[in-house]
């Protein structure tokens, strides 16, 4: 019989440093670039904006810096796994710890990685903002950070899903993308009222996945009320599901199905 | 015809057993109704040729791929429901050595690995790693295949496990780090008390550590003893050419016989004196008696095989 006191498996602490220290090994150049030109950039934004147009800082984030971090999100859990695609994860499984536990360890140390970069970037925003204008101005407002690190996360996890468990992760990922764009134009042209329905989920509906991932969006619009808005922005779709969103609601309703959906794959995650 | 060569072991408290393992992948059977027994503190040697179910024996060990049937015990441990605190007890060297970290330098590697082992040992494996003159400093994917199985061999050694899987440990390597590398599996198994298994084609560099063996064949147990009474049981027996039927005596314990310049050489499992009596009731001359290597012995196991499934085939 093992004795165990011996070689027992180690805690879920433990095993979450060990994941943030591999993230940083794996990632550190990208981490560090993506903060040094997201954070520079954005201040030097803000930097040359004139104090009485501070608010357009907002659209600033809606527009450009909202679905950058997004884009982020999605590469992170992409890069999370590259080494270790479900055929060749023989390694990572090798070791003495539960294989849901540290599938678990390893998304959630990027997690906290990517919101780490965001607090980054919410310091050198509102640093600059203080240093050059005097004031937080509206980036001082706590929901609308609420709001972006809420939907990346959710990006986050949802993308994780796929590397999780497929060694084409890309192929998944993007695919379920197009067919969704497929069936909401099905569901217009052919006037199919329950594929609309289900395709609004995803993307239209006041509580869909959209409205969740456009939340931060539809804040700094709210926030910029009565300024020229939803035209300027870069992506009419998604101006145009900010608008009706209930970006709120879609965050709070979205983040646990993405965490569910999450511990479901992790825990699917194993030998085949 | 029943055979007098033992193909099942008994031990107590066994470090590992599988009982009546079996695994099929669609519609090949890679292992068929497997029993392997590995006494606590043994040396283990798993032979076979390529193909026989060797690496699918030790990944199911590891819960790396799950049986079709049968019982698997790791010191007493289901690897499968408990698998965390199995592997916690297990160093393994895989057969493959591109572990999918080659961005990763290899002293951090080390360092990775032993953070998820609370036996890890930092200045053994220090000792390890000038041992196998590892280099540290370059990253994994960069080494040779030998450089990195020696990593892995380091990688299974410095947690101290009470239990060693080696899936061809020697592979890649030069002749003399074999011979070094050999030198210290036997020296470690000594020092901590831990059983090995080892599983490789290459019978011959585990002949003077072994004190077990088993030889498989696709996916079927062919032979399992101690390596003594394997030494003991199994003799070759040159006689003048004898007749075309082995004589009644020894058809039941006949591995194989095949003929040579001076005459026939019989390898037959069981007691001297009683298969040289048997011999020459049938008729046979023994002219000389000698022991076999463990590869002989694993060879010989291996072509009756063929002969019995030759047979078989002929008879179908």
């Amino acid at each position: 019989m093992p004795d165990a006191t011996a070689a027992r498996p180690i805690g879920f602490g433990a095993l979450l440093a060990e994941q943030l220290r591999w993230f940083w090994r794996r990632l550190r150049v990208w981490i560090l670039v993506v903060t040094v030109l997201v954070a520079g950039a954005v201040s030097w934004i803000i930097a040359v904006i004139p104090e009485r147009e501070l608010r357009m800082g907002n659209l600033v984030f809606g527009s450009a810096l909202h679905p950058l971090l997004l884009l982020i999100a999605l590469s992170w859990a992409f890069s999370a796994w590259r080494d270790d695609p479900p055929k060749d994860r023989q390694y990572f499984w090798l070791h003495p710890v539960s294989r849901t536990k540290h599938t678990v360890a390893r998304t959630l140390s990027g997690a906290l990685w990517l919101l780490a970069v965001l607090a980054l970037i919410v310091i050198a925003v509102l640093g600059t903002s203080f240093l050059v204008h005097g004031s937080d101005g509206p980036f001082g407002t706590p929901r609308f950070w609420l709001y972006v690190g809420t939907a990346i996360c959710i990006a986050y996890l949802m993308a994780s899903i796929a590397p999780v468990l497929s060694d084409r992760p890309g192929m998944w990922l993007f695919g379920l993308i197009a067919i969704v764009i497929l069936a909401e134009i099905v569901a217009a042209i052919r006037e199919i009222e329950w594929l609309q329905r289900v395709v609004q989920v995803f993307r239209g509906g006041a509580y869909s996945l959209g409205a969740a991932l456009t939340a931060p969006t539809a804040e700094a619009m709210r926030l910029f009320r009565g300024e020229p808005a939803a035209g300027s922005m870069a992506d009419p779709t998604m101006a145009e599901a900010a608008a009706t969103a209930e970006p709120g609601a879609a965050l709070l309703i979205w983040l646990p199905i993405a965490v569910v959906l999450y511990l479901v794959a992790a825990r699917e995650s194993r030998p085949r | 015809m029943k055979r007098p060569w033992p193909t099942v072991l008994e031990a107590q408290d066994p470090a590992v057993r599988l009982s009546g393992l079996t695994k099929r992948f669609r519609r090949v059977v890679a292992l068929d109704a497997v029993d392997l027994t590995v006494p606590t503190g043994s040396v283990y040697l798993l032979a076979g040729p390529n193909g026989a179910g060797k690496t699918t024996t030790t990944r199911i060990l590891l819960d790396l791929t799950r049986p079709s049937a049968g019982e698997v015990e790791v010191l007493g441990l289901d690897p499968h429901t408990h698998g965390a605190q199995t592997r916690a007890h297990v160093g393994y060297v895989p057969e493959r050595t591109d572990i999918g970290y080659g961005w990763m330098r290899v002293d951090r590697l080390l360092e990775h690995h032993g953070a998820f082992r609370t036996g890890w040992d930092a200045d053994y494996a220090r000792e390890l790693t000038d041992a196998l003159e590892v280099e540290t400093t370059r990253k994994f994917g960069k080494l040779s295949k030998g450089n990195a199985r020696r990593v892995q061999l380091v990688m299974a050694l410095a947690h101290k496990p009470q239990v060693l899987i080696l899936d061809e440990p020697t592979d890649g390597l030069d002749p003399l780090m074999r011979e070094r590398v050999l030198a210290l599996l036997a020296t470690h198994a000594r020092r901590f008390q831990s059983t090995m298994m080892i599983s490789t084609h290459l019978i011959h560099e585990a002949d003077r550590m072994a004190t077990h063996v088993a030889v498989i064949d696709r996916g079927r147990v062919v032979v399992q003893t101690t390596r003594d009474e394997l030494k003991r049981s199994l003799r070759r027996y040159r006689t003048a050419a004898g007749p075309a039927e082995a004589p009644a005596g020894v058809q039941a314990a006949l591995v194989t016989r095949t003929a040579v310049d001076e005459g026939t050489d019989w390898l037959v499992w069981g007691e001297e004196s009683q298969i040289v009596s048997a011999l020459r009731a049938g008729g046979v001359e023994v002219r000389e008696t000698s022991p076999l290597t463990l590869e002989q012995a694993a060879v010989g196991f291996l072509s009756h095989g063929i002969r019995s499934r030759d047979a078989e085939v002929s008879l179908a």
